[in-house]
């Protein structure tokens, strides 16, 4: 029964360190930048998501509208954030790169600060999905069950964006090779912009997927772009499936980590980071360039 | 059709073309001949802005470049074909033909079908990675993906570079049939084969600038005056 409860909490923490992942992998495959508010996305996706279902707080459908609007308004931002200030990052040194993500970081954090507090925010379930599930042999919110199936829904509809369709042939086309790209008549930049967009879309819809469970507090962004970056590392810069399993692998680490030694469930982590560098330094999904 | 004129380029902050000057007319192919180094590369690459041209015009169809970013001109019908057979990892063949975005005019003159019947050692290789192909494949996929935009011109940097003479002996003749057909062509290339067979003018670069420009039975003729400047020693 213990063991059901963890795996159902694994694969929770599998899918929003996905969704999360995802977007970071594949800014960093596109774009070469490696966006280190990612994470600080992720905690404002939270905090959206409080603020919204707070405003409309009575109307049954708050949390659904939330997890709609907070993806469009995140891919929106992402589409603007690239235009104004990624775009000037690409190909530039990684240090210069990186300063005005960190920029972001604190600007974010800030802002939290400012707007939120320090009180940690909770969302409630939404009323549809707090029916007992029986599950693994355990009994958990039904909720639970719904964040893994968004995140296995999103894996799948990805994979048929990027695999199956035209815009996902240009995105692979430029992720390879963004000069010859070019002179083929592909705009490059519009391509970068709309990766970022849907980067962002998928970080927004983690933020608002874990807002009923964990709620929002001041210092996860940083924490999860530490974790997300983990991930990423594992599954290889630049390969979503690889950020699915390493995801996954990671997921179930800390949910079975926390039973063996619970104040070093989070270490687990990145010793596997570590171990599985020494023996693929490319990560598990990516060929050695 | 294509002009250059006056053409400075540089990489950085480091000169390449120093008031390169050089047509090429509609249905013509134009040779670009010259050592390494003489600035061959840098000039095609002027054309579809790969580098920074600081000074001069760059004129297609009578159209100033100079405003255009590379996937406009790509656009507007000038195909470039880098040196070193760029296929594009990752994608399969018919992925790297399918990469091209192009006009509903484009799609019916360039089927892939056409493709694959101008080049058809490619039609059984189409779900293979593109860089698992031989050298000449390679630099078939490479021609036909540029084709895709249905060009009026195609700039080819050494095509021949490093191929076996039965794989140039099968380009040569399939740009022959493209230059029939009325596509013109800014060849460069060091190796004369291609040139004897498809070049209507030469033009001989040196150290960023043309020295000798004429229609290829001249070149021939004045062969003894431009023999220095593509041969070393």
């Amino acid at each position: 029964m213990l063991i059901g409860l963890q795996v159902l909490g694994g694969l929770v923490s599998a899918a929003i360190l996905f969704l999360v992942a995802a977007g970071l992998t594949l800014i960093f495959g596109v774009c070469r930048v490696l966006n280190l508010a990612h994470g600080t996305f992720y905690m404002l996706g939270l905090y959206a998501a409080y603020s919204l279902t707070t405003a409309l707080h009575g109307l049954p459908g708050a949390f659904w509208l939330a997890l709609v609007l907070v993806p469009l308004l995140w891919a929106a931002i992402g589409a603007v954030l690239e235009a104004v200030l990624f775009r000037r990052l690409y190909g530039v040194d990684v240090l210069l790169q990186i300063l005005p993500t960190i920029a972001l970081v604190f600007l974010g954090q800030d802002l939290v600060r400012a707007v939120w507090g320090l009180t940690p925010r909770l969302v409630s379930t939404p009323p549809a999905l707090l029916f007992p599930l029986h599950i693994f042999g355990v009994t958990a919110p039904a909720y639970y069950a719904f964040v893994v199936l968004a995140g296995i829904v999103v894996a799948a509809g990805l994979w048929l964006l990027i695999a199956r369709t035209d815009w996902g042939l240009l995105v692979r086309a430029t992720a390879r090779d963004r000069v010859v790209a070019a002179t083929l008549g592909v705009d490059t930049g519009r391509i970068m912009t709309s990766v970022f967009a849907l980067s962002m879309a998928l970080v927004g819809l983690a933020g608002v997927l874990f807002a009923p469970i964990g709620g929002a507090s001041p210092g996860m962004g940083v924490d999860s772009t530490v974790e997300a970056f983990a991930v990423v590392v594992v599954g290889g810069l630049g390969s979503v499936w690889g950020s699915a399993a390493a995801a996954l692998g990671f997921g179930m680490l800390k949910s079975f980590g926390i039973l063996v030694a619970p104040r070093f469930a989070v270490a687990f982590v990145f010793v596997a980071m570590a171990a599985v560098l020494v023996f693929r330094p490319a990560g598990l999904f990516r060929a050695p360039e | 059709m294509l002009e250059l004129e006056g053409v400075h380029a540089a990489y950085g902050a480091t000169p390449a073309l120093f008031g390169l000057s050089l047509t090429v007319a509609p249905g013509q192919v134009a040779a670009l001949l010259g050592r390494n180094g003489a600035g061959k590369t840098t000039t095609l690459k002027s054309v579809v802005r790969l580098v920074t041209v600081t000074a001069g015009r760059v004129r297609f169809r009578g159209e100033d470049l100079a405003r255009l970013p590379p996937h406009r001109i790509a656009l507007t019908g000038i195909a470039y074909v880098p040196e070193e057979r760029r296929i594009i990892a990752g994608l399969t063949v018919e992925e790297n033909l399918r990469v091209t975005r192009r006009s509903p005019a484009a799609r019916a003159a360039w089927p892939i079908e056409r493709a694959y019947d101008l080049f058809p050692p490619l039609a059984g290789l189409r779900h293979r990675p593109g860089t698992r192909l031989s050298g000449g494949e390679q630099q078939m996929l490479c021609i036909a993906r540029a084709l895709m935009l249905d060009p009026a011109i195609l700039l080819l940097d050494e095509p021949t570079e490093g191929l076996a003479p039965a794989v140039i002996e099968v380009l040569g003749e399939r740009l022959a049939t493209l230059k029939a057909a009325g596509l013109a062509i800014l060849l460069a290339e060091q190796s004369s084969v291609l040139v004897a067979r498809l070049a209507d003018t030469a033009h001989v670069i040196d150290r960023g600038a043309i020295r000798y420009s004429g229609t290829l039975a001249d070149f021939r003729a004045d062969r003894q005056a431009t023999e220095h400047l593509l041969f070393v020693g």
